[in-house]
């Protein structure tokens, strides 16, 4: 009976939004929800004033490097996140993804250029040239470039220097376990904690903490995960089942 | 100092309450039921963090909705990149892909299972969401010319399945729902 309808409104009735139980999202989940917003630190990502500063001194620092003929290299010391730019310019649209053991950061990067990719619409599907630099901060960062162009010295930032690359494998390796395994089904505190605690052995991370800030509820229950190689920490967050 | 914090704290609640139930809306069109809090939470997080870049007025949904956007994009990124650990990244879930799952009218399902996954978001943005095309540009991080082309297109190729259907009655039994 729908066959000869607009297909216009079939599509607009087919709205999941409409078709699906409304969630029973009461009052107090709501204010809850807003609660842990409102108490998380609001300055976590640098503000964009904090932004902009930061690329002027980068962009600065770069001058005075380049002039002065330096081929700048660096560690790279957060190796779990990989941020693919959408130009080459510090302040370009970007999608951070998360490092892979086995797939270097510039092959990551095609995945969003290619059909269907965020960025494929730049190109047409393409992926253009890209180069891998490193970022003030240690992560690596992807910036589409041409061949005649080093793109991290004309961006005034360091290309990666291979050193670290063993150390950077262990962390990447150590995420990819711990989040498959904590993909594959809810885990309590203690559980989570056990896991944690029993791939950091594994791989003799001796200097590594594991750590709990928020509580565990009944409506949050599983054990979610953030990693910070920096201060050798994983943080296991509360999030619902 | 406090007085700032007081007036930060009250945009932030005023735009809370105003766009709850549309990102709650768009979460719900693009994500299992058990994940729609999640997506919500994240979304308004990154709102709150970033308050000071939250355009005022009209312009506000639109960026909250490239917000959400990101947000379920991570998701389908993780998942299919931590689920399918050695295997390589070929192909990243577009953010609507879901949706297709979603739906019970299985004629539509089926044309936006075939089109392009740019098409599909342009569409279930136009026709889901509500948007304009204007608002759509500044969700997608296009031009106005862009998006209006794009929703043309897409429209025209929505269309064209759609027929195919009726007319034809080509469309494979076991095939509906799938991805292009």
């Amino acid at each position: 009976m729908t066959g000869s309808r607009d297909p216009f409104e079939r599509l607009k009735d087919a709205d999941p939004a409409k078709s699906r139980e409304a969630a029973q999202s009461s009052r107090a989940k709501v204010r809850a929800m807003y609660s842990s917003i409102v108490t998380s630190d609001p300055l976590i990502p640098p503000p964009p004033w904090r932004c902009r500063r930061r690329v002027s001194l980068l962009v600065g620092a770069a001058l005075l490097l380049v002039a002065a003929g330096y081929l700048l290299f660096r560690p790279v010391t957060e190796p779990l996140t990989v941020g693919c730019y959408r130009t080459a310019a510090l302040d370009a649209d970007r999608i951070v993804l998360p490092a892979s053991p086995d797939i270097p950061a510039t092959d990551l990067c095609v995945t969003v250029w290619q059909p269907d990719g965020e960025y494929s619409v730049d190109t047409g599907g393409q992926p253009p040239p890209l180069t891998a630099c490193v970022l003030d901060s240690g992560t690596i960062a992807v910036f589409p470039s041409t061949d005649s162009d080093d793109v991290c010295e004309r961006l005034g930032l360091a290309h990666p220097e291979q050193t670290s690359t063993d150390e950077n494998h262990q962390i990447i390796d150590l995420q990819d376990a711990l989040v498959s395994r904590f993909l594959d089904e809810c885990l309590d505190l203690p559980r989570a904690t056990a896991i944690v605690e029993e791939e950091l052995n594994r791989r003799a991370l001796n200097e590594w903490q594991v750590v709990s800030r928020q509580p565990f509820t009944p409506s949050r229950s599983c054990a979610s995960l953030a990693i910070d190689p920096t201060v050798k920490t994983i943080e296991l967050i509360p999030v619902s089942p | 100092m406090a007085g700032q914090n007081d007036d930060r704290d009250e945009r932030f609640r005023l735009v809370f309450d105003t766009n709850l139930s549309r990102v709650v809306d768009y979460a719900r069109r693009r994500v299992p039921a058990h994940e729609v809090d999640d997506v919500v939470s994240a979304t308004f997080l990154v709102v709150w963090r970033r308050l000071e870049d939250l355009p005022a007025g009209e312009g506000a949904l639109p960026w909250i909705y490239g917000v959400a956007r990101r947000v379920v994009s991570d998701r389908y990124r993780a998942r299919g990149r931590w689920q399918r650990l050695q295997v390589r990244l070929v192909g990243i879930a577009p953010a609507d892909v879901s949706s297709i799952d979603l739906v019970s009218d299985v004629d539509v399902a089926w044309a936006l299972g075939r089109l392009r996954g740019r098409d599909r978001t342009v569409l279930v943005l136009a026709y889901w969401e509500d948007l304009t095309p204007g608002e759509i540009s500044q969700v997608l991080g296009i031009s106005v010319n862009a998006a209006t082309i794009r929703l043309h297109r897409a429209r025209k190729r929505f269309a064209t399945l759609m027929v195919s259907i009726i007319e034809d009655d080509e469309r494979p039994a076991e095939s509906h729902g799938g991805a292009p």
